[in-house]
C-alpha cells in the first residue's frame, strides 16, 4: 500500500499534471508545424507535456520521501476577500467608487471572526473619500465616483 | 444594551445616507448643455504604451478647450475590439470618444473571425486626426538605393529572402509588394519595430515594412535607409521620400487617426467634437507633434471622414484576403 | 576623448541642476513616491498617470522631472515589496522574497534603507556608465540577434530556477507553468489565439498586474488573515531600528557592488534586461553567501543586490534609447513619447545636436537618485510606523488600492476576475509549497522566448546550428550549462547522497 510521505508535494505533483494535461489537451487543435516554421502550437504542446512529466517525478517524490503535511485550509478569510474583489469588479461601474469602497472595506472586515462592524464602516468611509479625493479628482483616473455616471 | 447588528444596520444606514446625498448633489450638477459631464478619451492601448502617449497628449489640449476634466480610459486588448466594443455601446452623448487608427477599426472587422460590432453601423467618425503611411526599410549599408534594386535583387533571392513586418498594416504592404513585384521572400513576423533593427542590420532581413516613427528615427540614425512609403501621395512632412506607387508598386496605405463616437450620437455634437479637434489639429504645436509621429495633420469634415471610413472597412477587406491573413478568434 | 565626459557631465550638471529644476525633480520624485507606494500601482501606471502634469514644462524640466517621477515610483514599488509582498513592477518582486521577512521580523527600516542606499550607489554608477560607455555597451546589444536573445533566456530561466529555497524540481516546474501561461494570448504568427476559452479579454494575454497582485498580494492578505492573532511586526520608535545596522552594512556592500555590476550590463538589452538582473542578483547572493539558508528569511544581500542590480538597470536601460533612438522596455517607450512630444527625437542626433538636453538629461537622472534618497530617508519613518497600524485596519486598505490599481490601468472586470483567480491559485500553491517567484519570471520570459526560437529557425531556414554558431548565443548556453552542473546538478547529488547514507 502506498504511503503519502509528503502530502504537499503530492498537491503540487496534481496540481502540475493537471495544469500539464489541460494544456495538451485544449493545445489539440493548433497546428505544430516544423521545428523549422513552428506552429502556434508547438512549443505550448512540448512544454505542457514536460509539465506533465515533472509532476510525475514530483509525485514519485511524495510517495518516497518525507515532506511536510498541508496546513488546514480555512475557507473564511479566502471565500470572504475573494467576494470582495469580484463584488468591487461588478459593482463599481454600476454604483461607483464611493460605495463600492465602502462595501469591500466591510466584507473584507468579516474576513476575521472578531469584527468590529462600527469602525469597518468608519474606515471605508475614510477610504472611499481618500480614493476619491487622490484617484478620480487628483489623479483623473476612469473611475466613477458616484452612480450613473 | 442595543444589540451588535441594530448598531451595524444604524451606523450602515448613516454611512449610506450620507454617501447617497453627497452622490445626488455631484450628479444632478447639469445634464443639458454639451459638455455636461468629463470627457472620456477611450484608448485601445494598455496605459504608458507609445499610442496612449498620443492618446493623453489629445486629453492634455482638449481640456483648456472644453474647460471639463478629460480623462483617458485604456481598455486594451483584443487587437482593439474591446475598445471599439465599450464605445460602441457607450452613452451616444458625446463624452465618450474614441481616439484610435480609423483604419484600424476599419481593419479589424476583417482580420478578426467574429468583430464584435458591426463598425460602419456602430460607430460614427467625428473628426480625423492624421495621415501615416508605412514605410519601406533596408539597412543603411545595403547597396539598394531605390525600390527597383531591391526588387531586382529580390527576385533572385527567390524565397532566400526574408523580410520583417510588425503590425497589420505592415503586413499587407509586404504581400501587395510581393504580388505585384512577383517575390517569394519570407515574412517574419515582429511583436514591434525595435526588435527587428539587429536584424535588419546584421543582413539576416533584407527589407523590413515598419511604422513611420521608428522608420524615421532609425533613418535619422543612419542606421536604416527609407525607400519609399505606402501612401498613395508624398508626405508633407518628408517630401523628400518617394511613394511605391512611384516605384513602380501602385498601393495607397494610408492610417488615419480619428476621434469617433457611437453611432447615434446627434449631429450638433458630433459638429463640436469636430471643431475642437480641428482647432488642436491646426496648431502648430499640433502640427509639429504629429510630423515628429511620422504624419501629417488631416482635417475632414464628419461626412467625409464617414466616407472614408466605410470604403476602408471594404478596402482593408480586400487586402486581408489578398494577404492571406488568417481571421483571429 | 575619454575625459570628454567630465567635461560633458559638467555641462548637463549646469544645465539641470538649476534651481527650478531641482525643483521638479523633487515634486516628480515626490509624486512618484507617493503613487508608486499604493499597492497595486508599479511605475508604468504611475508614469502615465502623471505624465501630463509634465507636459506644458520647457523641455529639460519636463525630463528632469519625468525622471523624478520614474525613480520615485520605482523605489515606491519597492517600498510595497518589502511592507506588504506587493510588487510594483517585475524587478521588484525579488525584493519582496526577503524584504518583506525583514519586515516581518522588525527590520523594515534596515530593508528600506538599504534599498535606497543601495539605490542610490546603483545610479551613480549607472550614470557614469552612461556617460563613460554608452555608446560602446549600445554597440554591443546591437549585436544581439534573435537567437541570442533565445540564449539569454534560457540562461535567465535556469537562475529562476536556482533561487527557489525549496525543492529544485518544483521550481523548476513553476518556471514552466509561468512559460504556459505567458503563452496564454493570441499567436503573432499565425493569428490564432491560444488558451483563451472564448474569453476576448485574454487575446491580448494575461496582464502583469492581476497576475502579479493576484499571487502575491493578495494571497499574502489571506495567509494573514489565517493565522491565530493577526501579524504585529515588533515596532520601535528608535531612530537606530530606522537605520541598517553597522553589521547591515559590513553584510551587503559587496552585494551592492556585484548586483550594479550585473544591472549596469543587462540593463542596457532590450526587453526584460532589468528583470533578469534583479533574479541574477539574488541567485549569485544566494550561491555566493556562506549561509545560504538564510535566503528566504530576511537576509539582507537579497535586498540590497537585486535593488542595486535594479536601478543600475533602469539607468544603462536609456542608453538605448539615448545613443540609438529605440526603447528597450515600456517604461522607455512611455520617455520616449514624452520626449517626442517635447519635440526631442532620441538619438546620436541629440547627443551632438542639443549637448546640453542631452547631458542635461543624463544629469537630470542622477539629480532623480539624489532627491530619492533626500526624500525617502525622512520617509522610512513614517512606512515604518504605518506597518504598526493594526492589520485589521492596514488589510482593507491594501486590498482597496490593489483592486483600484488594477481597474484604473484597464477598466475591465475581466483583469479583477484574473486577479481573483491568481489568488486562489496562489492559495493552492501556497498550501503545497510552491513558489511563485519563479513563476512570474517564467510568465514575462515565456513568450520572449518562444518568438525568438521560432524567428531563430525562420530565418535560418531551420538550421538549429545557429544557436552555437553564433558566438553570443553559444557563451550564454555554455554558461547555461555550467551553472546547471554547478549549481543544481551537483549539490542535489551531494543531499541525495547524504539522504541516502542517513538511511
Amino acid at each position: 500500500m502506498l504511503r503519502i510521505k509528503s502530502p504537499q508535494d503530492l498537491g503540487a505533483a496534481v496540481v502540475f499534471m493537471a495544469i500539464g494535461l489541460v494544456g495538451v489537451y485544449f493545445g489539440r487543435d493548433l497546428s505544430f508545424g516544423t521545428a523549422a516554421r513552428m506552429g502556434p502550437g508547438y512549443f505550448p504542446i512540448i512544454l505542457s507535456w514536460i509539465i506533465v512529466a515533472i509532476g510525475i517525478v514530483v509525485g514519485l517524490k511524495a510517495l518516497t520521501i518525507e515532506g511536510p503535511r498541508i496546513e488546514p485550509v480555512q475557507l473564511r478569510p479566502i471565500v470572504v476577500i475573494i467576494a470582495a474583489i469580484l463584488a468591487f469588479g461588478f459593482l463599481i461601474n454600476a454604483v461607483g467608487l464611493a460605495i463600492t469602497a465602502v462595501l469591500l472595506t466591510i466584507l473584507a472586515a468579516y474576513a476575521r471572526r472578531d469584527v468590529k462592524p462600527i469602525e469597518a464602516v468608519l474606515l471605508g468611509g475614510g477610504l472611499a473619500i481618500f480614493a476619491i479625493v487622490v484617484f478620480v479628482y487628483g489623479l483623473s483616473q476612469p473611475l466613477p465616483a458616484w452612480w450613473g455616471r | 444594551m442595543k444589540s451588535k447588528s441594530q448598531w451595524w444596520l444604524r451606523s450602515g444606514g448613516l454611512a449610506l445616507a450620507l454617501v447617497a446625498g453627497l452622490g445626488s448633489v455631484a450628479g444632478s450638477a447639469g445634464a443639458q448643455e454639451y459638455p455636461s459631464q468629463d470627457i472620456r478619451l477611450v484608448c485601445a492601448f494598455p496605459a504608458g504604451s507609445g499610442a496612449d502617449v498620443l492618446v493623453r497628449y489629445f486629453a492634455e489640449k482638449l481640456r483648456p478647450i472644453v474647460n471639463r476634466t478629460v480623462i483617458v480610459e485604456n481598455k486594451a486588448g483584443a487587437g482593439g475590439n474591446i475598445a471599439t466594443e465599450y464605445v460602441a455601446r457607450s452613452k451616444p452623448d458625446g463624452h465618450t470618444i474614441y481616439v484610435h487608427a480609423g483604419t484600424a477599426v476599419a481593419a479589424n472587422q476583417s482580420l478578426f473571425k467574429k468583430p464584435p460590432v458591426d463598425a460602419a453601423k456602430a460607430i460614427r467618425v467625428a473628426a480625423t486626426i492624421n495621415r501615416q503611411p508605412f514605410m519601406l526599410v533596408v539597412d543603411a549599408k545595403s547597396p539598394y538605393k531605390t525600390v527597383a534594386d531591391l526588387t531586382a535583387a529580390m527576385k533572385q533571392k527567390g524565397d532566400k529572402a526574408t523580410y520583417a513586418t510588425a503590425a497589420p498594416n505592415g503586413r499587407i504592404m509586404g504581400e501587395i509588394y510581393k504580388n505585384i513585384a512577383g517575390l517569394k521572400a519570407v515574412e517574419v513576423v515582429y511583436k514591434t519595430a525595435p526588435d527587428s533593427l539587429n536584424e535588419l542590420t546584421s543582413g539576416k532581413l533584407d527589407f523590413g515594412m515598419h511604422d513611420p516613427v521608428f522608420s524615421l528615427a532609425q533613418q535619422r540614425e543612419g542606421r536604416l535607409r527609407i525607400l519609399a512609403v505606402s501612401t498613395g501621395k508624398r508626405l508633407d512632412a518628408s517630401p523628400a521620400l518617394p511613394t511605391m506607387t512611384e516605384a513602380g508598386i501602385a498601393m495607397d496605405l494610408t492610417g488615419w487617426w480619428a476621434a469617433m463616437v457611437p453611432a447615434g450620437t446627434p449631429r450638433p455634437v458630433i459638429d463640436k467634437i469636430h471643431q475642437w479637434f480641428v482647432q488642436m489639429v491646426s496648431s502648430d504645436e499640433t502640427k509639429k507633434f504629429l510630423n515628429n509621429f511620422g504624419g501629417d495633420p488631416f482635417i475632414n469634415s464628419p461626412e467625409r471622414a464617414q466616407e472614408m471610413f466605410e470604403t476602408a472597412i471594404k478596402e482593408w477587406g480586400d487586402y486581408v484576403r489578398m494577404a492571406k491573413i488568417e481571421p483571429m478568434g | 576623448m575619454e575625459f570628454d565626459f567630465v567635461q560633458n557631465l559638467a555641462t548637463g550638471f549646469t544645465a539641470a541642476a538649476t534651481l527650478k529644476n531641482l525643483g521638479f525633480a523633487l515634486i516628480g520624485c515626490l509624486l512618484g513616491t507617493l503613487i508608486g507606494v499604493l499597492p497595486g500601482i508599479g511605475p508604468i501606471p504611475a508614469i502615465a498617470m502623471l505624465l501630463p502634469i509634465t507636459f506644458g514644462l520647457d523641455p529639460l524640466s519636463s525630463l528632469v522631472m519625468l525622471a523624478g517621477i520614474y525613480y520615485g515610483a520605482q523605489y515606491g514599488g519597492s517600498t510595497t515589496s518589502i511592507l506588504v509582498n506587493i510588487p510594483g513592477e517585475a524587478g521588484s518582486i525579488v525584493t519582496c522574497i526577503d524584504g518583506h521577512e525583514m519586515a516581518k521580523q522588525g527590520r523594515a527600516g534596515a530593508a528600506l534603507g538599504v534599498a535606497a542606499l543601495a539605490s542610490f550607489f546603483a545610479g551613480c554608477v549607472g550614470t557614469v556608465f552612461i556617460a563613460a560607455f554608452g555608446p560602446p555597451l549600445a554597440a554591443i546589444a546591437q549585436q544581439f540577434n534573435s537567437p541570442d536573445y533565445f540564449s539569454l533566456m534560457v540562461l535567465g530561466l535556469v537562475t529562476a530556477v536556482i533561487l527557489a529555497h525549496g525543492s529544485v524540481i518544483k521550481a523548476a516546474g513553476m518556471v514552466l507553468v509561468g512559460l504556459l501561461l505567458g503563452l496564454v494570448g493570441t499567436d503573432v504568427n499565425s493569428g490564432l489565439t491560444r488558451y483563451t476559452f472564448g474569453v476576448s479579454d485574454l487575446w491580448d494575454g494575461i496582464d502583469f498586474l492581476p497576475l502579479v497582485i493576484g499571487l502575491f498580494g493578495i494571497t499574502e492578505i489571506i495567509r494573514n488573515l489565517e493565522q491565530r492573532t493577526l501579524p504585529r511586526p515588533q515596532f520601535n520608535a528608535r531612530m537606530r531600528e530606522l537605520w541598517p545596522s553597522k553589521r547591515d552594512f559590513q553584510e551587503s556592500w559587496r552585494a551592492v557592488l556585484r548586483g550594479t555590476g550585473l544591472g549596469s550590463v543587462l540593463g542596457v538589452l532590450p526587453g526584460g534586461g532589468a528583470v533578469l538582473a534583479a533574479f541574477a542578483s539574488y541567485t549569485l547572493e544566494k550561491k555566493v553567501a556562506k549561509d545560504p539558508t538564510r535566503f528566504g528569511r530576511g537576509a539582507i544581500e537579497g535586498v540590497a543586490g537585486p535593488e542595486s542590480a535594479n536601478n543600475a538597470a533602469a539607468q544603462t536601460s536609456f542608453i538605448p534609447l539615448l545613443t540609438l533612438g529605440l526603447p528597450s522596455n515600456a517604461i522607455m517607450a512611455i520617455m520616449m513619447g514624452a520626449m517626442i512630444i517635447q519635440g526631442i527625437q532620441p538619438g546620436a542626433a541629440v547627443m551632438t545636436k542639443r549637448p546640453d538636453l542631452f547631458w542635461g538629461m543624463v544629469a537630470s537622472m542622477w539629480i532623480g537618485n539624489l532627491m530619492l534618497l533626500v526624500i525617502n530617508l525622512p520617509l522610512i519613518g513614517i512606512w515604518v510606523r504605518l506597518l504598526s497600524v493594526p492589520y485589521r485596519l492596514l488589510y482593507p486598505a491594501i486590498l482597496l488600492f490593489c483592486v483600484i490599481g488594477i481597474y484604473s490601468t484597464n477598466t475591465n472586470i475581466a483583469q479583477l476576475v484574473l486577479c481573483a483567480v491568481f489568488a486562489v491559485f496562489g492559495y493552492i500553491l501556497l498550501r503545497f509549497g510552491c513558489e511563485p517567484a519563479p513563476l512570474v519570471l517564467g510568465f514575462i520570459l515565456g513568450p520572449l522566448m518562444e518568438e525568438n526560437l521560432r524567428r531563430s529557425l525562420v530565418i535560418s531556414r531551420g538550421d538549429p546550428m545557429v544557436f552555437i554558431e553564433r558566438p553570443i548565443s553559444a557563451t550564454l548556453l555554455a554558461t547555461t550549462l555550467v551553472v546547471i552542473l554547478a549549481l543544481i546538478v551537483l549539490p542535489q547529488f551531494r543531499r541525495t547522497r547524504k539522504e541516502a547514507f542517513q538511511e
